[in-house]
C-alpha cells in the first residue's frame, strides 16, 4: 500500500506542476541550440552572446559592445518554424545600417573584424517562412546569438599601425 | 491482484504523461520547445513586441584587451581575500563578489594558478552566501586544478565563472543581482586599468582602452535604469556609479565614423565577413589628461569606499 501512495504522490505531483516548469529555459540556447554548430576552433565564447524568446511579430535589438582588434562571429539560431532569421547590423552612433543579411538570402552566420571598439545594434526578427497564420499569432520560440572572439594575429594588427 | 491492477494503471498514466511530455520537447531536431502562449489572446498577438537588450563585457573581456606582457604583475592592487567573509550585508556581499570575479580574471591573465584558485574559492563561498551557489561549482575548482599549465584555460574558467553566475540570477529572475555584481565587476576593473597607468604622455593603449569603456557604462547603466528597480542596494549601487557615469559622459566621444570593407580574397572563408575599421583619429572617444585623472580620482574613490569594512 505505501508504494501505491508514492506512486499516487508522484502521478499527482505531475498532474499539479506547470507544463512550462519542464518547457526549456531560453537563456543558454545560443549554447545549446543550433548556433552550437558554428562553434569554431580558435575562437571563445563572448559574454555578450544572448537568447530571448521571439515570435514572429517581434522585432529584437540588442545592444553589443566589441572591443577592437578582434575577429568576431555572430551565429543566430531558432526553432524551425521561424526560420529564416532576419538580422540588420546598425552603428549605434550614427544609426546607418552597415550590413543586412537579407542581400545574403538571410544568412545565419555573420564574421566581424573590428579594428576599433564599437557599440553596435543588432536587430532582429524571425521571417517564420514556414508557419501559418495561427503559427504565428500564437507561438514564441527560444532566438539565440552566439558571438565568438579571438584576437587579431600580431601581424595583422603591425599591419594595421 | 487489484492493488498490483491499480498499480499498472497508475505506472501508464504516469508513463502516458512523461511520454506526452517528451513528444512535445520533441517537437524539432534540436532541444528548443516553442511554447504555445495560451495566456495571451491572438488580438494581443496581433501587436508586435519590440525588446531592447543592452549587453556589455565580461571583466575578464575587459582586462585581457589590455596587453598584459609590458605589465608586472601585481598582488597589492587585489582586494585580498581574507576580507571576503567580512561583508555582511547582501548588497555588500553582491558587490564584492564582482570585484572579486574581476581580481580572478587578473590572476587568470597572468597565469597566476595559485591565486586563480584562491579567488575562485572566494567566489564560490561568496555565491554561496547569496544564493547563486549553483553558478559556480566544486567542478570549476577542479577544472583550475587540473588546468596548471594552460593559460587560456584559466582564463577560459574564469570567464565561465561570471558568465555562469549572468546566465544564472537571468533565469531565475535575479536581475538586482546582476546589477549590483557587474557594479562591482566594473569598479575593479577600472581601478586596476587606472592603476597600471603611471605615465599619461606614454599610455595610449590603455588610455584608448579606458575611453572606450564609455560604450560599456552607456550600456550597463541603460541596462540598470531599464529595470526600474527600488531594491535599495540597487538605488545606492547606480548612485555610486553616477560621478563615474558623469565622467564618461564628458569625454570626447569621437565623431563615430567608420569605414566597412569585406575581407581580403586571403581572410574570406566561411562565413562571409566584414571589417569595421575608424576612419580617422577623431572617429573614437578621447580621455584628456583632465579627464583621466578625474576619473582615477573617482574610481579609486569608490573601490576603496567598497572594500573597507565597516
Amino acid at each position: 500500500m505505501k508504494l501505491i501512495r508514492k506512486i499516487q504522490v508522484v502521478a499527482v505531483l505531475f498532474l499539479i506542476i506547470p507544463g512550462h516548469l519542464f518547457s526549456q529555459n531560453c537563456a543558454t540556447h545560443h549554447l545549446d541550440g543550433d548556433c552550437h554548430n558554428d562553434v569554431q576552433k580558435g575562437y571563445k565564447v563572448y559574454s555578450q552572446s544572448h537568447s530571448t524568446q521571439i515570435s514572429a511579430l517581434d522585432t529584437v535589438e540588442m545592444s553589443i559592445v566589441f572591443y577592437g582588434q578582434k575577429d568576431y562571429i555572430l551565429s543566430f539560431c531558432t526553432h524551425k518554424n521561424l526560420y529564416p532569421i532576419h538580422f540588420v547590423l546598425i552603428d549605434e552612433q550614427t544609426k546607418e545600417v552597415l550590413y543586412d543579411n537579407e542581400e545574403d538570402k538571410y544568412l545565419e552566420s555573420l564574421g566581424l573584424g573590428f579594428d576599433v571598439a564599437k557599440p553596435m545594434i543588432l536587430r532582429v526578427n524571425a521571417i517564420a517562412r514556414l508557419s501559418n497564420d495561427e503559427e504565428i499569432n500564437d507561438k514564441i520560440g527560444c532566438l539565440g546569438l552566439l558571438i565568438q572572439y579571438k584576437n587579431y594575429s600580431r601581424k595583422k594588427v603591425q599591419l594595421q599601425l | 491482484m487489484k492493488p498490483l491492477r491499480n498499480n499498472f494503471l497508475i505506472l501508464i498514466a504516469i508513463g502516458s504523461l512523461m511520454l506526452a511530455g517528451a513528444c512535445k520537447s520533441g517537437q524539432k531536431e534540436s532541444t528548443v520547445l516553442i511554447e504555445d502562449v495560451s495566456h495571451t489572446t491572438s488580438e494581443d498577438r496581433l501587436h508586435s513586441f519590440s525588446q531592447i537588450i543592452h549587453l556589455y563585457p565580461s571583466p575578464a573581456e575587459m582586462l585581457s584587451v589590455i596587453d598584459f606582457t609590458e605589465i608586472s604583475y601585481n598582488a597589492a592592487l587585489l582586494n585580498p581575500i581574507e576580507k571576503a567573509d567580512q561583508y555582511l550585508d547582501s548588497k555588500r556581499q553582491t558587490f564584492a563578489l564582482g570585484m572579486y570575479l574581476t581580481d580572478l580574471a587578473y590572476n587568470a591573465l597572468f597565469g597566476r594558478h595559485v591565486e586563480t584558485l584562491d579567488y575562485l574559492e572566494v567566489v564560490k563561498s561568496l555565491a554561496a552566501d547569496i544564493n547563486i551557489n549553483e553558478a559556480v561549482d566544486e567542478s570549476m575548482i577542479e577544472q583550475v586544478k587540473n588546468n596548471v599549465e594552460f593559460l587560456d584555460s584559466l582564463y577560459n574558467i574564469s570567464n565561465e565563472a561570471f558568465i555562469n553566475i549572468l546566465s544564472f540570477c537571468e533565469r531565475n529572475d535575479r536581475s538586482n543581482t546582476v546589477v549590483m555584481l557587474s557594479a562591482g565587476a566594473f569598479t575593479e576593473s577600472l581601478y586596476l586599468a587606472v592603476q597600471m597607468i603611471e605615465d599619461f604622455s606614454t599610455a595610449d593603449h590603455i588610455l584608448q582602452h579606458l575611453a572606450d569603456q564609455k560604450y560599456t557604462i552607456d550600456n550597463f547603466m541603460l541596462f540598470a535604469r531599464g529595470l526600474g528597480s527600488d531594491d535599495p542596494g540597487v538605488v545606492s549601487t547606480l548612485k555610486d556609479l553616477e560621478e563615474i557615469k558623469s565622467i564618461f559622459d564628458g569625454i570626447e566621444p569621437g565623431s563615430g565614423d567608420i569605414s566597412i570593407k569585406s575581407a581580403t580574397p586571403e581572410e574570406k572563408n566561411h562565413p562571409k565577413k566584414l571589417v569595421i575599421g575608424a576612419s580617422g583619429a577623431g572617429s573614437q572617444p578621447h580621455l584628456s589628461e583632465e579627464d583621466f585623472e578625474a576619473l582615477r580620482a573617482a574610481v579609486v574613490e569608490l573601490r576603496n569606499k567598497s572594500v573597507e569594512i565597516n
